[in-house]
């Protein structure tokens, strides 16, 4: 999608807006500077994770640096275009512009509306008729539409895992939904897992096919690691031989 | 690092799997040999066995992983677009433009260290915090994807190097994560084959069957891994990282 502000510095730039310039000893830019405060970010952090979610001291550490190099990512880009139009500020528009130039396109409907909803809370005191002009021209682009359901083998898998990511708290519980289980069965495959599992008492009265079916064959390739596993490897090929399985499942 | 098996259970998964093998022959008589995967290793060697049967077994794996990944993509596109809407949401009902996540002075001063940066505008460390939140948000949500992937409740570093290597738009980050963690991030790839064979498994306890499956499941994302590396394994391009501003302008 096309940047939702006009590139009208060629032709209008648009007039400083309150702009400041720091004095050049706030350059020096100290060590706990560089970075945003922990403390800050941990809180935005655990807005999205789960609330059984835990943050090693390792992880807030490198969000913090990601924060800082992001920032100076954008506003490198920013400055650029800056220079180029001969200008010496940097404003919210040209920040705006550089995040859909570095591939982060999905900020910039809520930053523009976010811009247009703060410039409307100052009342549009500054540009008067011309800040009302430049909000209406940043109406947020919309919402793109979902994309099409997936197919139904897809759709039935999606459900199977759904109950994992809805009650992260719970694990056992989501692992026992049945409706889960039951979606699962009509897999075409499952034939092949159900004799497999049928006669090992291992797996108790119950059959787990798609585990059968899905732990054979890597199992083989995984027992050659260790001389322990070949010989079990040995072991179930001697087994195999006196009762060959139906044909193979392409 | 991959725990290890029960010798019990181990057991019973190779019996189980000399169920499932014969489908993968060709004819009754032809011989089995075991292919050998160095334990733990990067590369993708060659198998030294009967390649037809081995190119089958291979392509089934793969499909089988691909079909799990997919769907698992698809449920991770739909959070990220869940994230998005709320993002929008949130903005528009913002009534505070007062107090910001994080601090403007900060911002300001990362800003600065570009010496190549003047003046900055009022509004633009204003639009950088609500950048920086959004920010933080999603690297947090996709960091913790491929937490739940690997079973995990802790936010790591290694998931954080997984979310930057996943996401193009993140590519400036390479540098500020490890090359350990972004290797540590192809060892938790061949746990994205675990959940299928988990899942049909909810007639047993959940602690006492899924270890079993850890080998395999382990297995099956190699196979697909090594067969098709470049699916699986998306390698950072610093090419597309743009170097911070460097010429300067009278």
């Amino acid at each position: 999608m096309e940047p939702a502000f006009p590139n009208g510095g060629a032709a209008a730039p648009p007039p400083p807006m309150a702009a400041e310039q720091l004095p050049p000893a706030a350059a020096v830019v100290r060590e706990q500077d560089r970075l945003m405060p922990i403390a800050n970010v941990i809180r935005i952090m655990r807005r999205v994770l789960p609330p059984h979610a835990k943050i090693s001291d390792d992880a807030k550490e490198v969000i913090q640096e990601c924060v800082s190099e992001f920032i100076s990512f954008v506003t490198g880009e920013a400055n650029d275009r800056c220079h180029r139009e001969h200008r010496k500020t940097v404003t919210a528009e040209d920040l705006v512009w550089a995040m859909d130039r570095l591939g982060f396109d999905d900020y910039v409907p809520p930053l523009t509306a976010y811009l247009r909803r703060m410039r409307e809370y100052e009342g549009g005191g500054s540009g008067g008729g011309g800040g009302g002009g430049r909000g209406a021209a940043a109406a947020p682009a919309v919402v793109p539409p979902p994309p099409p359901p997936p197919p139904e083998d897809a759709f039935r898998y999606v459900q199977v895992h759904h109950p994992v990511y809805a009650a992260p708290g719970e694990p056992v519980q989501g692992y026992g939904y049945p409706v889960a289980m039951s979606s699962a069965l009509p897999a075409p495959h499952v034939h092949v897992g159900v004799r497999g599992g049928g006669q090992h008492e291992v797996f108790g009265g119950g059959p787990a096919p798609l585990a059968v079916y899905y732990g054979g064959a890597p199992y083989g390739e995984a027992s050659s690691r260790g001389g322990c596993s070949a010989a079990d490897e040995g072991s179930s090929s001697s087994s195999a031989s006196p009762a060959p399985v139906g044909p193979n499942y392409e | 690092m991959e725990p290890s098996s029960q010798p019990q259970p181990a057991i019973g998964v190779v019996a189980g799997g000399s169920q499932v093998y014969p489908a993968y022959r060709p004819a009754a008589t032809v011989p089995t040999a075991p292919a050998v995967i160095p334990a733990g290793s990067q590369p993708a060697p060659s198998f030294p066995a009967n390649p037809d049967q081995l190119s089958a077994q291979h392509q089934l794996v793969y499909q089988q992983a691909q079909q799990f990944h997919q769907q698992l993509q698809q449920q991770q596109q739909r959070q990220l677009q869940q994230f998005w809407a709320e993002r929008l949401v949130d903005i528009e009902q913002t009534t505070d433009f007062k107090n910001h996540s994080l601090p403007l002075a900060r911002i300001k001063k990362i800003m600065k260290a570009d010496e190549d940066v003047r003046m900055i505008s009022a509004e633009a460390p204003v639009i950088f915090a609500k950048a920086c939140e959004i920010f933080i948000l999603e690297l947090t949500l996709r960091s913790w994807m491929h937490t739940e992937e690997n079973k995990r409740r802790t936010l790591q570093k290694n998931d954080i190097a997984a979310a930057i290597t996943r996401t193009d738009m993140y590519d400036f980050l390479v540098d500020i994560v490890p090359r350990d963690d972004l290797k540590e991030e192809g060892v938790g790839l061949p746990r994205a084959g675990l959940p299928p064979l988990g899942v049909p498994a909810d007639s047993y306890p959940y602690g006492y069957y899924v270890p079993q499956q850890q080998v395999p499941g382990a297995g099956i994302a190699y196979g697909g891994q090594q067969g098709h590396p470049g699916y699986l394994w998306q390698d950072p391009q610093e090419q597309q990282e743009e170097p911070p501003a460097e010429q300067q302008s009278d």
